[in-house]
């Protein structure tokens, strides 16, 4: 008797339920945990804030906190495929809209120090999307190791030609930096803005 | 570009990205049936359900048959285990958001939502 049919439809079974797994249970954990970090997050800023380092009506806490309610609103549209399409999308009259770039003015009449902590929140904020955006993705996780991978090299040769002794840096929040920096942070952040980009395009529109 | 012109542009560009979200979803399982149709073909008129249910357990030991048992169970129980945790922390979640939000509304007036829901799960409008 041929066995073959048999095998491959137990296989078949197996692949559903591993597709099921994945649709069912896995992202919706992805999303519930990716929420939960933002959450903390902002708690952290809210704490900030209520320890007088910087105003609860100040622009610049306010932004940042839209970004963060934003970002846990749409939580579930973060992936490479989102990405694509919304920077397919994205509207041309964007110095009208550029929420990061308003968020940045808002920064420069903050007190040095509030403005390195809002500026760290921010930070942590993007390296939250980033690890949700790659993990679940099969294109740009394997692009996130062999960069992890460069980043480390770089950093283990830096220190060993390195005439003083340098801190043992972290590779991973060095890729982060190095990312934020390279990265036009208004095309990640233009899910969170959704709601109220809409408005305002609509408005300019 | 006038607004109608905008909201047009919008929309296609929303009605594009649900078409290849869904479209990436269901695909696989597209192909998994498919398969399994195949399969179900090529045993059509050859086998029975019966020479399945054989296959299935013909050269099985008892210590693999128990194998088999354990590990459904595990594979089971995991997944009912991670419901059932999800649909505590949902309660969890409902409990808890009211007295926070309470809480820093005394401090922060004009706080601003996410909009979530009271479970802390996506709103039905928002959900593609």
């Amino acid at each position: 008797m041929n066995n073959a049919p048999f095998e491959m439809l137990v296989a078949c079974a197996g692949a559903a339920a591993c597709w099921s797994l994945w649709f069912y249970l896995v992202k919706d954990y992805r999303v519930s945990a990716f929420r939960e970090r933002l959450f903390s997050i902002r708690d952290e800023l809210f704490a900030f804030a209520a320890d007088d380092g910087v105003s609860f009506d100040d622009p610049a806490y306010l932004q940042l906190r839209d970004l963060i309610n934003g970002m846990v609103q749409f939580a579930h549209r973060v992936s490479f495929l989102t990405l694509l399409t919304s920077a397919r999308n994205s509207s041309s009259s964007r110095e009208n809209s550029n929420q990061h770039q308003l968020w940045k003015k808002s920064l420069e009449v903050l007190e040095p120090a509030a403005k390195e902590r809002l500026e760290r929140i921010h930070e942590e904020i993007f390296s939250a999307y980033m690890k949700q955006l790659v993990e679940g993705s099969i294109v740009l996780f394997p692009t996130a190791a062999i960069l992890f991978i460069g980043f480390s090299l770089r950093a283990q040769l830096k220190r060993y030609f390195s005439a003083q002794e340098t801190a043992k840096g972290d590779a991973k929040i060095a890729m982060v930096r190095d990312l934020a920096r390279t990265l036009d942070a208004q095309r990640l952040e233009v899910e969170a803005y959704r709601e109220s980009k809409n408005n305002l395009e609509l408005s300019i529109a | 570009m006038d607004k109608y012109e905008f909201q047009l542009k919008r929309q296609r560009g929303e009605t594009l990205h649900a078409a290849v979200v869904r479209l990436c979803k269901w695909i696989p399982i597209a192909f998994i049936c498919y398969v399994a149709y195949l399969s179900i073909a090529a045993l059509a008129g050859k086998n029975t359900l019966a020479a399945f249910g054989i296959y299935l357990v013909a050269d099985l030991k008892v210590n693999k048959f128990l194998s088999h048992i354990v590990m459904a169970a595990f594979g089971i129980g995991g997944t009912a285990y991670g419901y059932a945790q999800k649909k505590l922390q949902q309660r969890n979640i409902e409990r808890m958001s009211r007295v926070i939000q309470e809480f820093e509304n005394k401090l922060d007036p004009n706080r601003s939502s996410s909009r979530l829901t009271i479970k802390g799960l996506t709103r039905p409008e928002d959900a593609i």
